[in-house]
């Protein structure tokens, strides 16, 4: 009989998990890492009290253990099919476990109005089109944000952003030691209230590295 | 393990106050003895925002399995499933 799982997260082997309201989490081992999943035969439908309901979940996980790779939405498999994509990318998912150990996130967001991307220009060539193309894509980083990136540069291990959309002209990842936290913060915030930039700036965290989860498909 | 309170601010771009300090307040001080002005700078909540939940859950994380339809002129031509692409991927690899 074909057992189907949801999982939440990849946790190190042999973690206690937590118990969490509502849920029957379990620890499925994997050889070097683990899933910390439920049984269910089908995915939640996609709703805020089902988000909110799962980022509860993860967030149980990450304040449990040390090291969590949590998982997106809606990822319902087969043991077997688990089993297969932990075999072929367990060294993968072991180094992202080893780099986000004893770690957080914390997510700065710039808001104002995202910067309007500039048209790509004309090519000469195929390569001149792709090359110009990213270009345009890159985010372009306001001196707010590069000052905040300045002040924590020595704090955090690892740092991804993301491009603006709407009300929210840049968002900044960082992977901070949860040791470092508090100083962390107290850095973004004296930037931002020293800085004489229109964006307010919104600080999250410490949350589960969401951000700092690796592209399992991108050696596909 | 310790808990850590998750925490989400904002800070608008109002004029900066003389320190960046914040003083921290006595334990079980009412709120409407906090400055106006403060309360106004700093918006805090204990709960993830939605935001974080939407872009955490849908738009960060690993990727374990995804279906994909390929479709032309909204008739569906192909459907994959990721996981099993991925696998598909690694046995050519291997030959």
């Amino acid at each position: 009989m074909t057992r189907t799982l949801y999982v939440y997260a990849i946790v190190e082997p042999g973690v206690r998990l937590p118990r969490v309201a509502g849920h029957r989490i379990e620890r499925v081992e994997l050889g070097g890492v683990a899933a910390a999943a439920e049984r269910r035969t089908k995915a939640p439908p996609l709703s805020e009290k089902a988000l909110r309901d799962q980022y509860r979940v993860v967030a149980s996980v990450h304040q449990r253990v040390n090291a969590i790779v949590p998982v997106r939405f809606g990822a319902l498999v087969e043991r077997d099919e688990l089993e297969r994509i932990a075999s072929l990318r367990g060294r993968m998912l072991v180094a992202a476990l080893r780099n986000v150990k004893g770690k957080s996130q914390m997510t700065v967001r710039l808001l104002g109005s995202a910067p309007a991307r500039p048209p790509a220009m004309p090519a000469a060539s195929g390569t001149d089109y792709l090359l110009s193309r990213a270009e345009s894509n890159r985010p372009a980083v306001p001196p707010l944000a590069d000052a905040i990136r300045r002040s924590v540069a020595a704090i955090v291990s690892a740092e991804s952003i993301d491009p603006g959309r709407e009300s929210i002209e840049l968002t900044i990842n960082h992977l901070v030691p949860n040791g470092r936290l508090a100083r962390y913060r107290s850095r973004v915030e004296a930037v931002a209230f020293e800085s004489s930039s229109p964006a307010s700036v919104m600080i999250s965290g410490p949350m589960p590295p969401f951000a700092f989860a690796p592209d399992l498909w991108d050696e596909a | 393990m310790t808990r850590r309170p998750v925490r989400h601010s904002t800070i608008p771009r109002t004029p900066p106050p003389p320190s960046p300090r914040r003083p921290s307040p006595p334990r079980g001080a009412p709120k409407a003895r906090v400055p106006a002005r403060r309360q106004k700078a700093r918006i805090e909540t204990s709960d993830a925002s939605l935001l974080d939940v939407i872009d955490s859950l849908l738009n960060k994380g690993v990727v374990l399995n995804a279906d994909v339809i390929l479709a032309l002129a909204n008739v569906d031509l192909v459907y994959l499933r990721l996981s099993a692409l991925l696998v598909a991927a690694d046995r050519l690899k291997e030959q």
